[in-house]
């Protein structure tokens, strides 16, 4: 009995104990750090006076608003499309481009591979301004024939899977550094085509970090904004846009109970996979 | 296999068609100022003509300017002021006006037709005007205020908000000093520098989509705003009083407009149509509660509105419209303004 108590509780050397209290109170500071702006941004978003600081009573008026109101759900819908566009072409470049660059060699191989990176590092006024500047000097030679290109939805898909596709193409990368080089050598022996041994066996291995990567694109798209500002058009407001632009005018209200329902949605979305993940382990 | 890739067919087709179709004839391109246009009004457009207005905003009539000329968007509808819409007539970048499509501009009172930005009506119709006035919370400010001197004193320092614009801010040192609003020379330059790097440092925020907010919310008692965001102040509380100042104030008429090439003309002309109907233009003034200058349209406002002080100015208040300036003055007072904000 004696003996079993001492092993689960092994005795801890001097000054310990302190040390365990101090790294347990500065979890719990990083805790509130993270969590606490989100607490004043529920309780106002059933704040009656629309402005925000001031308290004018309890409502929810701001969520019924949100119901009725059709211009922020097609605000909504313009960013989960455009998102969705975008991880779909980033996934496919991003996957494409990794395993060129790690498959074959040609001049210039190790050039194009750091080059791909600049739009991850350039700052986004810059690329936004770049841009816009593109798709007017396209616009002022076309436009009068085509309006493809006009700043829309087009535009916005095109910018963000600019600087979209390289996350994916880092993901890939590093798990094909660890690839085994039999595993594609051992396909085509067993009489697999170099396309089926691409797909029935590289993309397998390579699944994880395509999700990953296509998640990452997903969500850097659907939050971006500063780029967004720069290349969209009348069409093409998305959320984030929405969003500052309420702030901007003073529905400072409304806005808060827009991303109170979000926050909801995220909690509820990660309770979710967390029990479905534990009910298979 | 076959399926799938017919299935995959379909949908990039579908997406192809929402990325890049804008029906010419069934959707509007309309670009206007932020807190301007009430969304009902536009559903109301919508569900009448089954044209879809698509809303993008600015904050400033330069913004505008910039977005517009870059070319890499095509509007069908703007919506600027009187000495940006001098300015566009005299690069020739707006359509003529059909008038036959018109039926409803009778409406508008004689006053606000034939202005000298736009003499004979050809280009424009006009949507709201207003003027720029000095709105007081008198529950904190005891003082009487009368003109813009006695808004930017040292006591008031954090206490103001002004308009985020810069050619606003320079009209007010001009009038201050009787120079008149639309005098840019360079001696005049000179004059305003140390009114405006005097007056910079007292104000609180800058803010030209909704001074308002700040004035409601208590964070500052003083602001120079437009006259509607001054007017909704008054509506929500009578505390705040609105005052035109004695120096001269800028009013503006902020007007409709179809710019050069633009791919949905009659969809425009129908808007602009739709919008000078009393009852519409009544929604307008409702929500954004600027001077009307839809004569019909004021017979159906409330006396409450009609007698809110800060859309319909009383007594004979010194105003002035801005003109048009060529585009290097107005660099040159953008900078002075910008320099002397950030303190250079």
């Amino acid at each position: 009995m004696l003996v079993a108590h001492i092993a689960v509780k092994p005795l801890l050397p001097q000054g310990m104990k302190r040390i365990n209290w101090l790294l347990g109170g500065w979890s719990g500071v990083v805790f509130l750090f993270l969590y606490l702006p989100m607490i004043p941004l529920v309780v106002y978003s059933f704040n009656a006076s629309r402005g925000g600081v001031k308290w004018g009573g309890f409502t929810f008026g701001w969520y019924t608003a949100l119901i009725s109101d059709h211009t922020l759900r097609s605000a909504m819908s313009n960013s989960v499309f455009i998102a969705i566009i975008v991880t779909i072409l980033s996934t496919l470049l991003g996957t494409l481009g990794a395993w060129m660059l790690y498959r074959y060699t040609f001049p210039f191989t190790r050039a194009i591979g750091t080059m791909v990176f600049l739009p991850m590092v350039i700052p986004e006024v810059i690329m936004g301004l770049s841009l816009r500047l593109f798709f007017s000097g396209i616009n002022q030679n076309v436009g009068d024939h085509v309006d493809w290109f006009a700043l829309g939805k087009l535009s916005v898909i095109i910018a963000h899977t600019t600087f979209c596709f390289p996350f994916v193409m880092v993901a890939v990368q590093a798990r094909l550094a660890g690839l085994d080089p039999a595993l594609e050598e051992a396909a085509l022996d067993l009489g697999a085509t170099p396309s089926q041994a691409f797909y029935k066996v590289i993309v397998p291995y390579l699944m994880p970090a395509i999700v990953s990567g296509a998640l990452m694109s997903f969500t850097l798209s659907m939050d971006e904004y500063i780029v967004t500002k720069f290349t969209s058009g009348p069409q093409s407001e998305t959320f984030p846009i929405k969003v500052y632009g309420l702030v901007k005018t003073g529905n400072v209200a409304s806005a808060n109970a827009i991303s109170t329902v979000l926050i909801v949605l995220t909690i509820g979305l990660v309770v979710v996979s967390e029990t479905l993940r534990r009910k298979r382990v | 296999m076959k399926k799938l890739l017919s299935i995959l067919g379909v949908a990039a087709a579908m997406v192809i068609g929402n990325i890049t179709a804008r029906a010419a004839d069934k959707e509007i391109n309309l670009f206007a100022w932020s807190e301007y246009v009430p969304q009902e009004v536009i559903d109301g457009f919508t569900k009448e003509t089954g044209v879809k207005v698509n809303y993008e905003t600015y904050a400033s009539n330069e913004e505008m300017l910039a977005k517009l000329k870059s070319g890499a968007v095509k509007y069908d509808l703007i919506q600027p002021s009187e000495y940006t819409i001098e300015q566009l007539v005299k690069e020739g970048a707006l359509e003529e006006l059909d008038q036959s499509k018109l039926s409803n501009a009778k409406n508008i009172l004689p006053e606000f037709q034939k202005m000298p930005h736009d003499p004979e009506q050809k280009y424009t119709v006009p949507w709201m005007a207003g003027t720029v006035g000095i709105v007081v919370n008198t529950d904190k400010v005891k003082d009487e205020i009368t003109g813009y001197k006695d808004v930017f004193q040292e006591k008031y320092k954090g206490r103001i908000v002004a308009l985020n614009d810069n050619r606003e801010i320079a009209s007010w040192a001009l009038n201050t000093l009787g120079i008149g609003c639309n005098d840019f020379s360079d001696e005049n330059l000179e004059k305003i520098k140390p009114l405006i790097s005097e007056w910079m440092p007292l104000v609180k925020a800058f803010d030209s989509d909704s001074p308002k907010t700040a004035l409601q919310n208590g964070d500052v008692d003083l602001g120079i705003v437009w006259s509607g965001e001054a007017a909704l102040c008054y509506k929500a509380d009578k505390k705040f009083k609105f005052i035109l100042p004695k120096e001269g104030a800028h009013m503006f008429i902020d007007s409709l407009a179809i710019p050069k090439g633009a791919p949905n003309k009659e969809g425009a002309m129908a808007f602009m149509n739709y919008i000078l109907r009393p009852e519409v233009s009544k929604l307008i003034s409702e929500k954004f509660p600027y001077t009307n200058p839809n004569g019909e349209a004021r017979k159906l406002l409330a006396k409450e509105d009609m007698e809110n002080p800060a859309s319909f100015p009383q007594g004979q208040p010194k105003l002035d419209t801005f003109r048009a300036v060529e585009d290097d003055v107005i660099t040159k007072v953008d900078k002075l303004v910008s320099d002397l904000r950030s303190g250079v």
